[in-house]
Order: structure tokens, then C-alpha cells, then sequence
């Protein structure tokens, strides 16, 4: 039972001879976990409005005023039958002409004798299937139909948001990467630095018959409670910032709480793995 | 070779800590268990290399070295750890851990063996109460004067009741009171432990009748 508790016990007294190097590295490893939550949280919030974007994307096909009302539900059908489609609603003039009035809030078309819109029908999306791919593949078969004098098509919102996300994703990517790389360095020097300032005592404990086990665990213990410490402080000092703060057109989206556990979890494995790592060299 | 009745047995030993020197030529040594060696030598003759060949934190060019019935010439470092904490070790390669207290430094030996914290208390009481240290458990052991870090070495290397001890030049650097102090403590050790003592000496070897007397010269023991 000593043997269990002697680590522990080592470790705390490590860090109440030199609290201000481990302060610091404690403070910079906090630092740089809340750059991982940070970029989690666009990254999170970047979906949510791209998925905003597409779920409102529609497309409009407006018909000619020569098809008749059998040729508009022949249309209709053979829409319906596409998958992933998933409404298809025919405008009529009239229709347009009120969609215009709640558009503008004034009646432009008063006091003109024939209604100029043209009738028209609108195409919802199933959300998997909102792609520039998929839209402009469809563009291609309405374009065959006849009687449709012109197609609205979000084929160019949706390859503008398709290629910010392929942005988001690289740079999210790159910046991960880089700050997890700063994040396993800066832990392991903080960890060496420990395995410096101990080095004696450790060439004493191998001598006097320590196992490796013993003599890794202080500093394999010192690198979970580094990262966990750090992770479960980041969250919490961001939790608390988001309560703070508020978007009105950008929703901020945080993981729930079994990510945050999981990544805790995680952040402290990488912790023990470079704890590790750290006194492997001096063993 | 002898296992059972020898604690410490070389056999045709030649170490060379670099290529072009030569420290140990075929040098052949055996400590009965119980009984004590004083080995003399001249600074640089190897003495404490000798001691540092018998823990097996360095390894012979050629020859077997059999300690506490381990073959340490061939067994890797990390296998030698039960050996090691049956050897109580003062001066040379053991030191204490200056920023620890008088008790955490003679302590270490019990935590490593696991032993419970109850047990440890009254193992290193009783130890320092031995070695004149009774009350001085809280000093750091980087402030104690020379004579008293051997004295506490001595407790530490007696703590776990190890059978073998190697002392390395214990009376270098102390005063005449400090030296009979200590030269106290080291017959009693010999006279009455039953323990294997190896001491290693350069100028004034300790005081001990009973002990045999090795000198190291040009490689060999005799």
C-alpha cells in the first residue's frame, strides 16, 4: 500500500517544492487545450450554419405561360419521383403575387391589369442530398423537360458553402494538428524538466533496488494530472466565457458533456503515454 | 565457487572502463557471508569502480561476479533490483537525497520493499535511536555535516536488514571525533551483525580487528 501511495504522495510534494514551474506549465498547457476547445466549438458552430444554410436552400423552376394545368401536375409527378427530393409545391400567380406582398411588405403589382409572374414550382431537399452535385445533375434533367422557361438553381450558394467547408475543415485540421503537436512538447519538456530536477533521486532509488515502475510512476502520475487538470480547467473557464456572450445570427454550439468527458479522458491517456515517454530516457 | 557460503565472489574479473585502460586484470576475491573486508587503495585505483561492479551498475570486460547469489556480470541492470535491496550502501555511488529529510532518506529502502507505514516508523526509529539520530528525523539531510550524512547512510543501509553492506571510504573528509564515532558504529556492525561488510578505505582504514585486509594495486587484490 505504501508502494501505491508513495508516487502520489512524491508527486504532490514535487509540486509544492517548485510551484511556480508547475504552475506554468499547468497554465500553458490550459491555454493551449482551450485553443483545441476552441477551434471544437467553430468548428461545431461552423457546421450548424452551414447545416442552417443547405436546410433552406430551394430551387425554382418557372414555367411557361403556354402548360396547361395537366402538363404542370405531369411535371410535378415526375419530380416527386426523384429521391431526395422531398416536397415539390406548385406557385401559382396568385400565389407568387402574395409571396411578393409578404416579401416586400407593399403590393408592386397595383394597378397593373394582368399579373406579370410567371407561375412556378418550388423544389425542397432532402438535407443528405443538398450537394452542388446533386443540384446541378437535377438541373440537367429539368433543363430537358419542356415548358420550364427558367430554373433557379443554388447550385452556386451551395459550391461557395461546400468550399468553405472543405476551408474549414483543412485549416481546422492544420491548426489541430499544430496545436497538439505544442501541447505533447510542451508536456513532455515540462515532464523532462521534472525528470532533470529528480535525477539524483532516481540514480539513488535504482541503486537502493526501485523498480521501473515505481521509479515512472511520480512522473507518469504528474503528466495525467497536468493534462487533466488543464482539460477539465479549459472547459470550464469556456463554459463559463459562452454563458457571457450570444450571437444573433450564429448559434454557439459546444460538445455535450460526454465529448468533453471523452476528451478529458483522452487528453489525460496522452498525458500518461508522455509521462511516460518523459522518464523512459532516464530509466 | 561457493554461492551458499560466499555473499560476494569474483572470479577472474578484468574490467576496462575505456578501451585503452585497464582498471581489473583477472582479479579473484570471495567474502564469506557474515564476515567483513576492509579492501585499501590508493585514489584512482579502482575502489569505487570495485563496488559499482558488484551492484552491477557497471559491467566486467571479463570474469563472473556472483552477489547475494546473482550472477550480476551477465544479468541486465533492471534484473538486479531484489539483489539491490539487500545491499545497504554508504558513500561513493550512494548518497543521500540532499532536499529529503534525515527519515525519508533512511525510509527509502522499506517504501521500496512495500512495507507498511506503521512498520516504517518504527524501523527507522529504531535505526536512528541506533545511530545517535533520534530526534533529527526533520533536518534536511543536505544541512547535516559530513560525519552525520555517513551516519545516516548507515541507517539507511541497515534499515531493511540487508545482508550485504559496502561502505565506501567512510572515514574520508571526517574529524578525529567523528572518525571514533563512526568507527564505533562500524565494529559493532562487524562484531555483532552477522551482516557481509565490504569497506573500501585510501588513507586511515577504520578500526576493526576481526575484518580481513585487502589492498587493491595495479589491478589486483590482495
Amino acid at each position: 500500500m505504501t508502494r501505491l501511495f508513495y508516487p502520489l504522495k512524491r508527486l504532490l510534494t514535487n509540486f509544492a517544492r517548485r510551484p511556480l514551474p508547475a504552475f506554468a506549465a499547468l497554465l500553458s498547457l490550459t491555454m493551449l487545450l482551450i485553443m483545441i476547445d476552441l477551434i471544437w466549438i467553430t468548428r461545431l458552430s461552423g457546421e450548424r450554419y452551414f447545416d442552417n444554410t443547405t436546410a433552406a436552400i430551394e430551387m425554382e423552376l418557372f414555367l411557361a405561360d403556354s402548360l396547361s394545368e395537366s402538363g404542370i401536375m405531369k411535371i410535378k409527378d415526375s419530380l416527386e419521383n426523384n429521391e431526395g427530393i422531398t416536397g415539390v409545391t406548385y406557385i401559382s400567380k396568385e400565389t407568387a403575387r402574395q409571396r411578393l406582398l409578404a416579401l416586400m411588405g407593399t403590393d408592386l403589382l397595383a394597378g397593373l391589369d394582368d399579373n406579370p409572374l410567371p407561375r412556378s414550382i418550388l423544389i425542397n431537399f432532402d438535407n443528405e442530398f443538398v450537394t452542388a452535385a446533386f443540384i446541378e445533375q437535377l438541373t440537367g434533367v429539368i433543363k430537358n423537360m419542356n415548358d420550364i422557361s427558367e430554373i433557379y438553381s443554388p447550385v452556386d450558394i451551395l459550391a461557395k458553402v461546400e468550399n468553405s467547408r472543405w476551408l474549414a475543415d483543412k485549416i481546422t485540421l492544420i491548426l489541430g494538428v499544430v496545436i497538439i503537436l505544442t501541447v505533447l512538447l510542451n508536456l513532455l519538456y515540462s515532464i523532462r524538466l521534472s525528470v532533470k530536477t529528480h535525477e539524483p533521486e532516481i540514480y539513488q532509488y535504482r541503486l537502493l533496488g526501485a523498480g521501473r515502475m515505481f521509479l515512472s510512476m511520480p512522473f507518469i502520475l504528474e503528466g495525467i494530472f497536468y493534462t487533466a487538470v488543464a482539460s477539465v480547467a479549459g472547459w470550464l473557464i469556456l463554459y463559463y466565457g459562452s454563458t457571457m456572450i450570444s450571437f444573433e445570427e450564429f448559434t454557439l454550439v459546444l460538445p455535450n458533456l460526454r465529448e468533453i468527458i471523452y476528451f478529458c479522458l483522452i487528453t489525460a491517456a496522452i498525458g500518461l503515454i508522455v509521462g511516460f515517454v518523459g522518464i523512459r530516457r532516464s530509466l | 565457487m561457493n554461492f551458499e557460503e560466499n555473499a560476494v565472489e569474483l572470479v577472474n574479473v578484468s574490467y576496462r572502463p575505456m578501451a585503452d585502460t585497464r582498471l581489473f586484470d583477472d582479479l579473484s576475491f570471495s567474502l564469506p557471508a557474515g564476515k567483513t573486508a576492509v579492501v585499501e587503495g590508493a585514489t584512482g585505483s579502482g575502489k569505487t569502480a570495485f563496488i559499482e561492479l558488484l551492484i552491477g551498475r557497471k559491467k566486467p570486460s571479463a570474469g563472473d561476479i556472483l552477489v547475494l547469489n546473482h550472477r550480476v556480470h551477465d544479468t541486465p541492470e533492471w534484473s538486479l533490483k531484489k539483489m539491490r535491496r539487500n545491499i545497504g550502501g554508504v558513500g561513493g555511488v550512494y548518497d543521500l537525497i540532499e532536499n529529503r529529510t534525515v527519515f525519508e532518506n533512511v525510509s527509502f529502502p522499506l517504501i521500496i520493499a512495500g512495507r507498511k507505514s506503521s512498520a516504517i516508523r518504527s524501523a527507522v526509529k529504531a535505526v536512528l535511536d541506533r545511530f545517535d539520530l533520534a530526534g533529527r528525523e526533520k533536518e534536511k539531510a543536505g544541512r547535516l555535516c559530513r560525519g552525520d550524512k555517513v551516519l545516516v547512510m548507515l541507517a539507511r543501509a541497515v534499515v531493511a536488514d540487508q545482508s550485504l553492506l559496502l561502505i565506501d571510504e567512510p572515514l574520508a573528509g571526517l574529524d578525529t571525533a567523528a572518525a571514533d564515532r563512526l568507527n564505533g558504529h562500524l565494529r559493532d556492525l562487524t562484531d555483532q551483525s552477522g551482516k557481509s561488510i565490504i569497506i573500501t578505505t585510501a588513507l586511515s582504514a577504520p578500526d576493526l580487528p576481526t575484518a580481513a585486509a585487502y589492498t587493491i594495486r595495479e589491478g589486483k587484490l590482495k
